[in-house]
């Protein structure tokens, strides 16, 4: 069969034609068969799974005996079909194939391959870069043993696989990096919404994050709790600041800890002094009930740290605490440094009875006692001056009836 | 077959099953029918094929070559080999041998795909079978 097609004959003509459009819809079946590869690698965004469904598929587009996918973003070689070859590609030679494919950015097409590369038992190879967005993000690499074995039509098959292996790498890499993103998001989110829940109650911290502010709200009726420690300015002069934070710290810690057991409130510590409430957030009749209950359990464990402290020589504080119940209102205010607070007159007297308490003791007011007194054994002291309120009905815990 | 929707669920299932899911690719499959359906003289079955082909990118003169100069078709040998093997299963599964099987093994071809070829050729002989039986009418494609 002459090369010009002048010079064929009508039956040479005939096979030349059909022997060119069998081959251009053999091309165009191959393409097909691409788009039906690309179409099940991009049914999934994990890359195993890409490399996986690539494995299995592209032996149909053209004939080799070795498939494998080089990735710059791992360093390594996954060989996808025949026997396995090197995995590190960092120890590939420079001028090896997959080398240049991955400078020059061209697909290389070798028909009688050097005696040096990775794929070396493999006389042809078509070595094809991945790219996305101007970026080398590894190779295709597929060989055999048969030299001269690959077409030009072949690479370009080669090549559009590559195109459409290329986006479905970008995207699984990206969603990995979306779902790492997304789990470094909640775990900070899960740190912030601890810091929050450390400092306000659960619902106040909900209200606050659902609508950034907390309307205050007016309570009938709660215990409000404070204490102070008597000689603490004199002891701390023989203290370092140092101990004498520590020392604190010991003390409130283990106030903290009777709060939750008691569901109690802790508001602020101001110095040496620990204020609390009982029936807030959520109102509850037992509120003084509760608040006596957690005083005495916070005077028992000074009791016993200053017995500690006797048995090595070491004057200690005395505590007082004293508790009022009467109306509040209580919240957030302000858009800093959130703190849950409470207002009103009810936290003035219940301070005063705090102040004007018998150091070691529990005092509190004629609204706790009404609260309280068929439950504790109450001693009245009678009507005691405190500042800026007058004369107040006083009266000390002394213990569950 | 719409007058037993029993049946015709059943093999919808079945060509389904067969043939738009698997690993295999759909113009492969489909490549197998035209070679099983030309081998049975099947002229239903061929124009549907021809018909699914040709929206898939394949004409009748690439399957001439492949039947009548099958060595020198332009298809990559493993389709080629594929074909062969599913001819081979649905017009002569007594002659088939071991060799058949390891011949695809070589190829790279798993148990899974081979059983899909198989399962491929017993589908299309059954719609062969079906169709020339019934004296279906070919609509206009």
């Amino acid at each position: 069969m002459g090369d010009r097609l002048e010079d064929q004959d009508r039956e040479e003509l005939l096979l030349t034609a059909r022997r060119l459009l069998a081959e251009a819809q053999a091309l165009s079946i191959r393409i097909s068969a691409v788009n039906e590869v690309a179409t099940a690698i991009n049914r999934t965004l994990d890359l195993n799974q890409i490399l996986r469904v690539v494995g299995k598929q592209a032996k149909w587009l053209l004939d080799f005996e070795h498939c494998s996918v080089c990735l710059q973003s791992t360093n390594t070689c996954t060989t996808l079909f025949g026997p396995h070859i090197a995995v590190d590609i960092t120890a590939f030679p420079d001028d090896g194939p997959i080398n240049k494919a991955f400078k020059t950015r061209q697909p290389q097409l070798i028909q009688e391959a050097a005696a040096n590369g990775v794929l070396s038992p493999y006389a042809s190879q078509i070595i094809i870069p991945l790219e996305s967005e101007g970026k080398v993000l590894g190779t295709i690499n597929f060989a055999t043993t048969k030299p001269r074995a690959y077409t030009q039509e072949d690479m370009r098959i080669g090549y559009l696989l590559a195109l459409q292996l290329s986006s479905a790498i970008r995207n699984a890499e990206r969603f990995k990096e979306i779902n790492r993103l997304y789990a470094e998001l909640d775990a900070e989110k899960h740190k912030s919404d601890q810091l929050l829940l450390n400092v306000l109650p659960d619902e106040i911290a909900e209200e606050l994050k659902n609508n950034g502010k907390v309307e205050p709200l007016y309570y009938d009726c709660v215990s409000v709790l404070f204490t102070d420690f008597k000689g603490f300015t004199q002891l701390s002069e023989n203290m370092t600041p140092r101990e004498l934070v520590d020392e604190l710290d010991n003390c409130f810690s283990y106030f903290d800890r009777v709060m939750d057991k008691y569901s109690m409130e802790k508001l602020k510590t101001i110095g040496d002094s620990y204020m609390c409430a009982a029936g807030i957030p959520t109102p509850r009749p037992t509120h003084a009930f509760d608040a006596l209950l957690a005083a005495l359990e916070i005077r028992q464990f000074m009791d016993l740290r200053k017995m500690q402290k006797a048995q090595q020589n070491i004057a200690y504080w005395d505590i007082r605490i004293g508790i009022h119940s009467d109306p509040i209102l209580a919240g957030v205010i302000g858009n800093k440094k959130f703190a849950y607070d409470v207002w009103g007159d009810t936290v003035n007297t219940a301070s005063r009875m705090e102040s004007s308490g018998v150091p070691g003791n529990i005092n509190i007011s004629h609204e706790t006692f009404e609260l309280v007194k068929d439950f504790f054994e109450c001693e009245y002291r009678g009507k005691i001056y405190a500042k800026n309120k007058g004369e107040l009905d006083m009266y000390l815990v002394r213990n569950l009836k | 077959m719409a007058i037993n929707p029993d049946i015709l669920e059943a093999n919808w299932n079945k060509f389904r099953g067969t043939i738009l899911q698997g690993d295999l690719p759909r113009t492969l499959k489909e490549m197998v029918g035209v070679a099983i359906s030309q081998s049975n003289n099947s002229e239903y079955a061929l124009q549907v094929h021809l018909h699914g082909l040709s929206a898939l990118g394949m004409s009748e003169e690439l399957l001439r070559t492949l039947v009548s100069d099958f060595a020198n078709c332009p298809l990559p040998k493993r389709d080629k080999a594929v074909i062969t093997f599913g001819l081979l299963a649905a017009t002569k599964p007594l002659e088939m041998t071991e060799a058949d099987y390891q011949n695809l093994r070589d190829l790279g071809l798993d148990d899974s795909e081979i059983f899909e070829i198989i399962a491929t050729a017993d589908l299309f002989s059954f719609v062969n079978r079906y169709t020339d039986s019934i004296a279906l009418e070919i609509d206009a494609l």
